[in-house]
């Protein structure tokens, strides 16, 4: 049974088939990316599987319960997480608190303690006490993937986390992607940064158009005319 | 990023200009406080009570200045010292060279500004026209203007507690708000009108035309019974939606119910804070077919009202109205033509007989030689009764307490008057039994101008000289019109 | 039948009023993007002007028509989104809604001042005397007529310039996303200029159609706007033809219910309370159910970038000024004057219905434009509950209260932003007219709210009183500083900065909403239990509360402090009135002119001030000289040497005027250092040197200079140290900095890098 199965999402926007129908398979203990050009319906799918916008037709499974009809909150219960494309921290709390709302929603036990190696493991520890507003956009990723993780979830969604990331912090992400794999956690991945997503997943699909046009390992995505079709335009 | 330094010396400029306009505004720039002659509004939230006096029409200004020791058939009050030498004030009772009378009033209300200001400007007046004369024997009148801007009654009643000798001339629409602190602080009122059923039975002052709750005067209604018995049939009330203006209408309704011969008065409301539109109350009264209205609310609003009945082209045979409707604003220029034959009560000498009536001849004078800005109203002759009364009783507080003023003693004297007219102002009353007037007057616009309807003058009918007077003239009414007990206390003499 | 067709004939044209009102909000939303409380408001003015072109100075009617729609009009629109909208870019939904309030009451003030009395105003009636024409055998008056056409024509015209103009498509583009049209080439300040320009003329030609039929007053030509919400709302904000048919419905409902409601089935009463008010509430109780019906706002992200930042307070802090609060109260309340502690009482009242605002919109984001109606409804509470007063009593109004708030916030709850201020409006309104307009509620006008009764203590005094209120409010504030710092407090903010991830995160936004509303309810309703006096309806009237709700934000909704200051700064308006009355007129104008400057600092005013005492924390010579500067100024006084006015003044211009403005001062550059030192070193001696004591000659005079003196000078200096517009710190563009750069840096740079013009 996948962590999170999707089969037959569509949302239509007025007149705009946003995303014409996808099917799309999350296992526990894998990264698995969602790339593809911008407009392709990427964040849409997000919003679907959050619970913050209702599809037109379809379902979405999370460890083989329908969480097609349940608000975002219940979701949440249910073991989900996601970040945002743009950030959305609460700005006003300082990033301890940031991530302690979290871990208080998920009702933990040794919230302080959670949170401290929470901060630690994602690499922010003395930004602890920094408003949340006033964080560099690297570091403020990072509060945020941090902030998901505090409510325990299984099921990690990740919406352009590398953005506004350089090189060595990119790579440190990568690695911390791989540790929560390790840890049993199953990842669904947006992203553009290329080398990031090849090295990390083990498993991508492509969107384009609102439409899956390709899934496999990085290799076959790489080699995939259709893809590079999508990302160029352009007979390969 | 540009910094230029022309840039932030505009910024600069643009600040002290605003800074120092702020600065120039705050200095000097009183003179828009101009009085003017305009008519009363009473506030759209106000009630308007039995004693609610009417507006002026242009009056004819009598030229000749008061002379000496007349007001309107009464001599007059002020004057010189006597040989008792110029009077003192007791202590503790915010005395001084002057004595300080509080006119309440709530001109400062910002939804209406310039309620009751007519009270105000008469006192005003008065003040000035006594102290023409020596003052009270010898001592002079100065007036504290007690702005309770509708809301603000309590800081108002503090105001008074700590500047003035004794309140005379005004009232506030909330009076209710003044207790308990008026007995609190000792304060006497010689009051130009109260409104609450608490302030009207309170203690502690007096009115020269009092409204007691539940006893209203009835003789417009008498005369509308039996000179329409048939019209009164179909009746309706229409009235402001608000607490003060619902408690007016339930009284209205319940005379005209002791009085007897009126159909059950469908009662309407309108909203207080403007309707968007009058044509369905108009078509209202249209389809039910009314032939007698009364109307409890604002005369800006009737006119209103009256224009939208012309539109739809149908008129209540019987239009009547309380005092505060015989106002200027009814027959102002544009809205004369629609508000023919329109009828309103009034226990007051008609403006329009300063000749007949030399009390009225009095005020207007006063008016004309101490307060030409002065507004001319209703409420101003109550307000210039009640200082009357004031300084009467005063002088007769001196005769008997070795020329010394004393809050109580006025006060004392003035609950020995039993019949008043302020020197022809209005019809007869007994302000210490606390008795509403028997007497009264109907007045009714006819081509565009305010004309008396009855009782024709020298008439069998005209007993009162100029009003007609009955037994019959103030009914009681049963019913719950407020808290009569809380502005009394017990601990005080009077 | 007949009777039907005609009062449905009338119905349209009321209806036709509303239409061509709701219209205009309907295009300042869909243009500017900010739901422009104040628009009836600019078509009361226009219609003021129109009669003071046309009535007093007796222009031509046409003429002074063109002059007011096509001249003043737009002129208005123009200074008001140059000087006001425009610099609430970026602001949260409160600050604007709150400017839109202050507007507002700046508005009311001048037209009180400029056309003080209405006695001539009835000129206005002249308008379309006498001429009418018979439609169906009903009679409708020329102006009812043009009321129509208007309506019509500004459908028309409005269709194809919204769809069919390059402008009426860069206007909707702006409000989508304005610096996306700038990137497009479009330009986005001239557009919006045209916006407002356009909504001030539609809202011109309300008004002077509206006065036209009405009386030239302002409170009716106000408030029938804001019936005209209604009309609004139904068409969603957008929609113009289901506004129209909005603005028909309410005409017709009005003129039906006048109709039917003296027939024998027509209910009279409901549960024994007396339904008079129901008509009057129609369009309210329209405008609420078109709320409720709105599709559920989705939540969406990227919604909140607010400029608003609000430190944690800390608790030695808080708790450090919460005791001297009421030190404070205690000590001056003894040397006071009756009148002065019952109008300090007043100031203290409207604190702590300000301070209910903090938790609810402060920390939550959630905007109630309604505090004081649940503080009527403690006073209430307190006044009909058994107990007489005592402790037990408080406790169950504030509960019964708290759990009315939740309640009303229910159906409101998936509503958001302006939807759901105008939803706490409509409720405000309801209960105004509804239940506190029953006799069984306020018997005769008024009702007592019994005085707190704690045995041992006298509280009946007025200084009892005060030194009550200052320690409910210190309690108070203890406790929404407690929330603050608590689980509930960050869920709170988290439910303002991020609705969408909270909810990702499990949150349950409806529970924290209705806590927050309960929790606001609860306080608000201290407040009013705590009247211990006599209160009547109108005080707890929805357009009171417009004013605490504006000075609460000018303030600093986010603080306890900016309750305080907000809460103080509203008694204080009264005061200034009373006590100096040649400032009566600007006094109308204060809450209005302070609060259209938010835009300048979206945090409110009391943040201002303690941001620049935060500034000074780590700068121990400028601490040390401001220190230095008020013990001088104390010795001064203790060696009589200065008067004891001239202390007080000089010391609170040193506290709030100098002090602030010294870390401003060294980071300027060397002119401006020197002007700026100038200014307040001339402020200083003036505070010291004037004979306040014999030279004015009454408090509240004195207590303008002082505010003037700290305007001039204090706020003139700051303005001159300051003279660019600082890099906000928390801008991703400042990476790696641990402090501003000081315009000494910033100069050298551009120097260096040749930029400099």
């Amino acid at each position: 049974m996948s962590l999170l199965e999707i089969r037959g999402v569509m949302v239509r926007f007025g007149g705009v088939m946003a995303i014409g129908g996808v099917d799309l398979d999350v296992q526990a203990g894998e990264v698995t990316g969602l790339i593809g050009p911008n407009g392709a319906g990427k964040t849409t799918l997000f919003n679907v599987i959050s619970g913050m916008q209702e599809p037109t037709a379809g379902s979405v499974h999370v460890s083989g319960v329908d969480v097609t009809n349940e608000a975002p909150h219940r979701r949440a219960k249910r073991g989900l997480a996601r970040t945002f494309q743009r950030l959305e921290l609460f700005s006003s709390l300082t990033v301890r608190d940031n991530v302690r709302v979290a871990a208080e929603l998920a009702a933990l036990t040794n919230i302080d303690e959670t949170v401290d190696n929470l901060l630690q493991k994602v690499g922010v520890s003395d930004l602890a006490e920094q408003t949340a507003g006033d964080l560099p956009t690297g570091s403020a990723r990072l509060v945020e993937i941090a902030r998901a993780l505090a409510t325990g979830p299984h099921l990690l969604l990740l919406d352009e986390p590398a953005s506004g990331l350089d090189e060595a912090e990119s790579e440190r992400l990568g690695v911390l992607l791989r540790q929560l794999t390790a840890d049993g956690l199953g990842v669904l991945l947006v992203e553009h940064d290329m080398s990031l997503v090849m090295h990390v997943c083990d498993q991508i699909f492509v969107l384009d158009l609102g439409l899956i046009i390709a899934n496999g390992t990085p290799t076959e995505i790489q080699h995939d005319p259709k893809v590079l079709q999508a990302y160029l335009g352009a007979p390969s | 990023m540009s910094r230029s330094l022309k840039f932030g010396s505009m910024k600069f400029v643009r600040t002290c200009a605003a800074v120092s306009l702020i600065a120039l505004a705050t200095v000097g720039c009183s003179n828009r406080n101009s009085d003017d002659t305009a008519t009363t509004q009473a506030p759209a939230t106000a009630a308007p009570t039995a004693t609610d006096a009417p507006s002026a029409t242009d009056a004819p200004v009598t030229t000749d200045a008061p002379t000496g020791p007349m007001f309107g058939t009464m001599a007059s009050p002020c004057g010189p010292a006597t040989e008792a030498g110029v009077p003192t004030i007791a202590d503790g009772q915010n005395g001084g060279d002057t004595i300080k009378l509080g006119t309440a009033n709530d001109h400062g209300y910002e939804g209406a500004p310039g309620t009751t200001l007519e009270m105000l400007d008469a006192a005003k007046a008065f003040a000035g026209w006594c102290n023409a004369q020596g003052g009270v024997r010898g001592l002079p009148i100065e007036i504290v203007d007690l702005d309770g801007k509708l809301f603000s009654v309590p800081p108002s009643m503090e105001q008074a507690c700590s500047e003035v000798f004794a309140m005379a001339g005004g009232g506030w629409v909330f009076d209710d708000q003044m207790y308990p602190r008026f007995h609190e602080c000792g304060m006497i009122s010689f009051s130009g009108y109260a409104v609450s059923a608490t302030a009207s039975m309170a203690n502690g002052k007096i009115q020269p035309i009092p409204n007691p709750p539940n006893e209203k005067p009835a003789q417009w209604l008498n005369w509308a019974r039996d000179t329409y018995p048939e019209a009164i049939k179909k009746a309706a009330l229409i009235y402001g939606d608000f607490l003060t203006t619902k408690n007016v209408a339930d009284q209205l309704a319940a005379t005209m119910k002791v009085v007897g011969g009126f159909g059950e008065p469908s009662m309407i409301t309108y909203n207080p804070a403007g309707e968007a539109n009058w044509t369905p109350f108009a078509q209202k009264l249209k389809s039910a077919g009314i032939t007698f209205m009364s109307f409890v609310g604002t005369d800006s609003n009737l006119v209103l009202l009256y224009k939208a009945m012309r539109e739809v082209g149908y008129v209540p045979d019987v239009v009547l109205n309380d005092a505060n409707f015989y106002s200027s604003m009814m027959v102002a220029e544009g809205n004369a033509a629609s508000n023919e034959g329109f009828l309103a009560r009034t226990m007051y000498a008609p403006f329009e007989e300063a000749e007949d009536f030399p009390g009225m001849a009095s005020y207007l004078a006063m008016m004309a030689t101490h307060n030409r800005e002065g507004r001319i109203a209703g409420l101003g002759l109550q307000a210039t009764s009640a200082l009357l009364m004031f300084v009467t009783s005063a002088n007769a507080c001196l005769d008997s307490n070795n020329n010394v003023l004393e809050r109580e003693c006025v006060l004392a004297e003035g609950m020995k008057i039993t019949s008043w007219t302020g020197g022809g102002l209005h019809s007869e009353t007994n302000p210490a039994a606390k008795t509403a007037p028997k007497c009264g007057l109907i007045m009714g616009i006819k081509d565009g101008k305010w004309a008396r309807i009855y009782p024709e003058v020298g008439s069998a009918d005209d007993n009162g000289g100029g009003w007609h007077c009955d037994e019959n003239g103030a009914v009681e009414i049963v019913g719950d019109f407020g808290d009569v007990t809380s502005g009394v206390d017990p601990t005080r003499p009077n | 039948m007949q009777e039907l067709l005609t009062f449905t004939i009338i119905g349209l044209s009321t209806g036709a009023i509303y239409a061509v009102v709701a219209s205009g909000l309907v295009v300042t939303y869909t243009t500017s993007g900010i739901f422009n409380l104040a628009h009836g408001a600019t078509g009361m003015l226009a219609a003021f002007t129109y009669w003071q072109l046309r009535f007093d100075w007796n222009l031509p009617a046409p003429i002074a028509l063109f002059i007011t729609l096509f001249v003043l009009c737009p002129i208005f629109g123009l200074v008001t989104e140059r000087f006001v909208m425009r610099g609430l870019q970026g602001t949260s939904e409160v600050v604007k809604l709150s400017v839109t309030v202050a507007l507002f009451a700046f508005m009311i003030g001048i037209a009180n001042w400029i056309w003080p009395s209405d006695s001539s105003r009835e000129a206005f009636l002249k308008f379309y005397e006498g001429n009418k024409v018979s439609i169906f055998g009903i009679n409708i008056s020329w102006h009812k007529l043009i009321t129509f056409g208007c309506a019509i024509l500004v459908a028309i015209v409005l269709r194809l310039l919204l769809f069919r103009t390059r402008m009426g498509v860069a206007m909707r583009a702006v409000v989508d996303d304005r610096a996306l049209t700038e990137l497009n080439g479009g330009r986005p300040d001239r557009v919006a200029i045209f916006a407002w320009a356009l909504s001030a003329m539609l809202a011109g030609l309300a008004g002077i159609l509206l006065a036209g039929e009405q009386q030239l007053n302002i409170e009716p030509l106000v408030f029938l706007v804001i019936n005209a919400y209604a009309a609004a709302i139904i068409g969603r904000l957008k929609n113009l033809p289901m506004t129209f048919a909005g603005a028909a419905v309410l005409g017709l409902l009005d003129a039906y219910y006048l109709q039917f409601s003296d027939k024998s089935w027509f209910p009279q009463s409901i549960m024994g309370f007396g339904i008079s008010g129901m008509r009057a509430s129609i369009p309210t109780i329209v405008l609420f159910i078109a709320l409720l019906a709105l599709p559920q706002s989705r939540l969406r992200a990227g919604v909140v970038r607010i400029r608003e930042q609000n430190k944690m307070p800390a608790w030695n802090t808080s708790l450090l000024g919460a005791v001297s609060l009421i030190a404070v109260v205690v000590a001056i309340s003894g040397m006071l004057t009756r009148s002065n502690t019952l109008l300090l009482l007043n100031g203290f009242t409207f604190a702590i219905v300000a301070l209910s605002l903090v938790p609810l919109t402060g920390y939550a984001g959630q905007m109630s434009l309604a505090p004081l109606t649940f503080a009527g409804l403690g006073a209430i509470a307190m006044s009909k509950l058994p107990g007489d007063g005592n402790l037990l009593t408080l406790i169950a109004a504030v509960v019964i209260v708290a759990l009315v708030g939740a309640l009303v916030a229910l159906p409101a709850i998936r509503l958001s932003g302006i939807y759901l201020a105008l939803s706490t409006a409509a409720f405000a309104v309801l209960v105004t007219k509804l239940i506190f307009n029953q006799k069984q509620t306020f018997m005769s006008g008024n009702i007592s709210v019994p005085v707190l009764d704690i045995p041992f203590l006298e509280i009946n005094t007025p200084r009892g009183r005060l030194i009550l209120a200052s320690i409910a409010f210190s309690v108070l504030g203890l406790g929404v500083v407690a929330i603050r710092r608590s689980r509930l407090g960050r869920r709170l903010i988290a439910l303002k900065d991020s609705p969408a991830a909270a909810a990702t995160l499990g949150m349950s936004l409806t529970r924290t909403k209705l806590a927050a509303f309960a929790i606001s309810a609860g306080i608000a309703a201290c407040a009013g239990a705590l009247a211990g006096d006599k209160v009547s309806p109108q005080q707890y009237d929805f357009t009171q509360s417009l004013p605490i709700v504006l000075l609460t934000v000018v303030g600093g909704v986010g603080t306890v402090g900016g309750a305080l200051f907000g809460g103080l700064m509203l008694g204080g308006n009264s005061v200034l009135a009373t006590v100096v009355p040649t400032l009566k007129n600007v006094t109308k104008i204060l809450p209005g002119t302070i609060g259209v400057t938010l835009g300048r600092n979206p945090s409110g005013a009391a943040n201002q001030i303690a941001d620049a005492y935060r500034s000074l924390t780590n700068r121990w010579s400028l601490l040390a000289f401001a220190a230095a500067g008020a013990i001088v100024i104390w010795i001064l006084d203790a060696q009589y040497v200065i008067s004891h006015w001239a202390f007080f003044i000089a010391g609170v211009f040193w506290i709030l005027a100098v002090t602030p403005n010294l870390v401003g001062i060294m980071q300027a550059t060397r002119t401006r250092r020197i002007i700026a030192s100038i200014y307040l070193g001339i402020g200083v001696i003036v505070s010291i040197s004037i004979d306040w004591d014999n030279a004015v000659d009454s408090t509240g005079k004195r207590l303008i200079a002082l505010i003037l003196l700290i305007a001039l000078f204090g706020v003139g200096a700051q303005r001159v140290a300051e003279n660019a517009p600082r890099i906000h710190r928390s801008s991703p563009d400042v990476i790696g900095l641990t402090k501003d750069f000081t315009d000494e840096e910033l100069d050298h740079a551009e120097r260096e890098l040749g930029v400099v013009l």
